[in-house]
């Protein structure tokens, strides 16, 4: 019983970090977009990362990193009502988000990203974006 | 449905030609308004992140895939299903035509879960154009 309950411990332990790494993820992600850190994508998308932009086209890991070192259209991008869901070695990053726009508007966007667990660490293999 | 009900079961069937007919057989529902498929294949706790901005939970969105599809001519291209373990991501874009005669097209990001030895959609992402 002490042995279940422990077991427990530790998987609950094992969740709560790993959930701390991806919301820093999440946080690094917009962060990146917005300073235009190609850096932080290269390292940090998986090599068959593909992206799902608002204008309906898909790129793989190289075309978004030549997209994201272009200026951020826009500024102070902040996620809204973030939720991470785990399903084995895959996590789900459901968010709203919220930015200004160049013209000083607010602009409101939804996105969904997955990240795998591969060789001990979380990498995004998927990123749905959307404007509104 | 069917057809994938069979192939789940059947051992001889990889998981990429399962995914694949999921993936035709979603299609087909949201032009059908196929409920009951949607029922049987999205998991309990699917989320679904609408073209509007929503994100609506199983519930919700078998409630708004009942009415009649508004558009016509739904289909899909592009097919690109990964699948990475346990779970299999299936990237697309719909075409399709409006109400009002213009021809469009969207796209869509759903993530698929192997539970209780078959696949469940955990997640749909869509983007209409």
């Amino acid at each position: 019983m002490q042995n279940a309950a422990l077991k427990q411990d530790r998987q609950d332990s094992a969740r709560a970090k790993d959930r701390q790494i991806l919301e820093d993820l999440n946080r690094n992600y917009l962060r990146s977009a917005e300073q235009s850190d190609v850096r932080w994508y290269a390292e940090n998308l998986a090599e068959d990362f593909l992206g799902s932009n608002p204008d309906g086209s898909i790129v793989d890991h190289a075309g978004f990193l030549q997209r994201m070192a272009r200026p951020y259209q826009g500024s102070n991008p902040e996620a809204v009502d973030v939720r991470i869901r785990f399903f084995g070695e895959i996590a789900l990053i459901h968010a709203g988000f919220k930015y200004r726009k160049p013209d000083e508007q607010m602009g409101l966007g939804r996105y969904t990203d997955a990240y795998a667990r591969r060789e001990g660490r979380w990498v995004c293999v998927s990123a749905h974006f959307n404007r509104f | 449905m069917q057809n994938a009900t069979r192939k789940q079961a059947n051992p001889g069937t990889t998981d990429l030609e399962i995914l694949q007919e999921l993936n035709q057989g979603f299609i087909r529902s949201v032009r059908m308004s196929d409920v009951a498929w949607f029922d049987r294949n999205l998991s309990e706790d699917f989320l679904n992140s609408n073209a509007d901005g929503t994100l609506v939970d199983r519930a919700a969105f078998l409630r708004q895939i009942a009415p009649p599809c508004p558009v016509s001519d739904f289909g899909v291209e592009d097919v690109r299903i990964r699948v990475l373990g346990d779970a299999a991501i299936a990237h697309g874009r719909t075409t399709y035509t409006k109400p009002d005669g213009q021809a469009a097209a969207g796209r869509y990001t759903d993530v698929w879960v192997r539970q209780g030895g078959r696949w469940v959609c955990v997640s749909g992402d869509v983007t209409r154009g």
